[in-house]
């Protein structure tokens, strides 16, 4: 009885973690409201990318936390208010890198964003519609010596040349079927001069 | 073994907290050699009452500006930690939009860096584990106040740092407000001394912040 519990509950925990995490949107959208996007790219990173967090600078709320969907590297959310952010923290799990999965550590990476970081990472969503926040990297710092004692404690995070917006645009169109949001990603990906890629 | 302990606990003392310049509180704790600064410091727009995210015994750093002095302009180091409490000697504590009054050494009086803890909180991690979470806001200095000899009290305005919903500063303003601080001035240490007006002006170098 108790391990049938134990696994109703881990199913239905598991369940809720992909349903926070990623995934499609959802359908209504909310007025005058705003999809954002952008990458981090966490190669040289000791862990995999499991959370982005945008903090809203303005308007004022009582709940300015932003947890972002995710689809490796792409974090997106749509239904945003129009104002200002910021990149406020992103982290992961860490481990050995097996594919797109880490085993093996019980370690979690949480990396943290100033508020005065500069432009790069403070977020203008003057109008509604689609806002592409840019690319980013997780760069390291920590020496070869840091690394091998698991003192993985200096990183910066920077601008990266890609992926490209259009690039995200079309991985976005996965997600975005069924809502408001596919025409105008539909729409931007044309202004862009974006060409479908042939299927195979 | 006591001895070893108490050498501890006074280097930890004396390693843990910064020292800020005094605060005067009359005229008869004025050391010789010393001059009371008095001013202020404002936002523009000021922090919102929530804005500041502080726990884990914190809550006393609400509301606070620190700010970073010299005699002369050097860099700060704000790498956090001891360094960064190292840094403070010599500066200021003071409270966002109140007058201060703090006893300072007879010399040219030279502001590096204002500094507002923003984030200042604990969560668990996991079941043994937790991470603490800081931020902190820097404004820059690059102001100077002229101390004259013979000089007891001196009043430096109230310094405005105007900034932007992601606290970027947008403009620095030094105000006069000086009839309201004088008036402060006599109600606290009476009419005994005067208080001079010596406007905090810009340095002549260009100041920067050292993130």
């Amino acid at each position: 009885m108790v391990l049938r519990r134990f696994r109703f509950f881990s199913a239905a925990l598991f369940l809720a973690f992909l349903a926070a995490c990623g995934g499609k949107m959802v359908k209504e959208g909310k007025g005058q409201t705003t999809l954002v996007f952008g990458h981090i790219d966490m190669e040289e990173a000791p862990s995999g990318l499991d959370w982005v967090r945008l903090r809203q600078m303005k308007p004022k709320t009582e709940e300015p936390f932003w947890n972002m969907r995710l689809d490796e590297g792409l974090f997106y959310c749509e239904n945003m208010p129009v104002g200002s952010y910021v990149l406020d923290q992103f982290g992961g799990g860490g481990g050995l890198k097996l594919g797109s999965v880490r085993f093996f550590s019980n370690t979690t990476y949480y990396y943290d964003v100033p508020v005065q970081s500069g432009k790069d990472f403070q977020f203008r969503v003057e109008k509604p519609g689609l806002y592409f926040t840019g690319a980013f990297a997780y760069k390291r710092l920590a020496s070869t010596a840091e690394r091998f004692f698991g003192m993985e404690t200096k990183y910066d995070i920077v601008k990266a040349p890609g992926p490209s917006e259009a690039e995200l645009l079309e991985r976005l169109l996965e997600f975005t079927e069924g809502t408001s949001w596919q025409g105008d990603v539909k729409k931007r990906l044309q202004a862009l001069g974006w060409k479908p890629r042939k299927k195979d | 073994m006591r001895l070893g302990a108490a050498l501890l606990a006074l280097f930890c003392l004396a390693a843990c907290g910064p020292r800020f310049l005094p605060e005067a509180q009359s005229l008869a704790s004025l050391k010789p050699g010393e001059v009371i600064l008095v001013g202020k410091v404002e936002l523009v727009p000021p922090l919102d009452k929530d804005e500041q995210d502080l726990d884990w015994g914190a809550g006393g750093l609400r509301g606070k500006i620190y700010l970073f002095a010299g005699d002369k302009w050097r860099d700060v180091d704000t790498t956090p930690g001891f360094g960064l409490n190292r840094e403070l000697d010599d500066g200021i504590e003071a409270v966002l939009g109140e007058t201060f009054f703090v006893q300072s050494p007879h010399r040219p009086f030279v502001l590096l860096l204002s500094m507002v803890i923003l984030n200042l909180r604990a969560y668990a991690t996991g079941p043994r584990s937790s991470a603490v979470d800081t931020d902190y806001l820097f404004f820059p200095g690059g102001l100077q106040v002229s101390v004259q000899p013979g000089d007891k009290a001196l009043y430096l305005g109230t310094i405005r740092y105007h900034r932007d919903e992601f606290f970027e500063t947008k403009k620095i303003e030094v105000a006069d407000d000086f009839g309201k601080a004088q008036a402060a001035f006599q109600k606290k240490f009476g009419g005994k001394v005067s208080l001079r007006k010596s406007l905090a002006v810009p340095l002549s170098k260009p100041a920067g912040k050292k993130k």
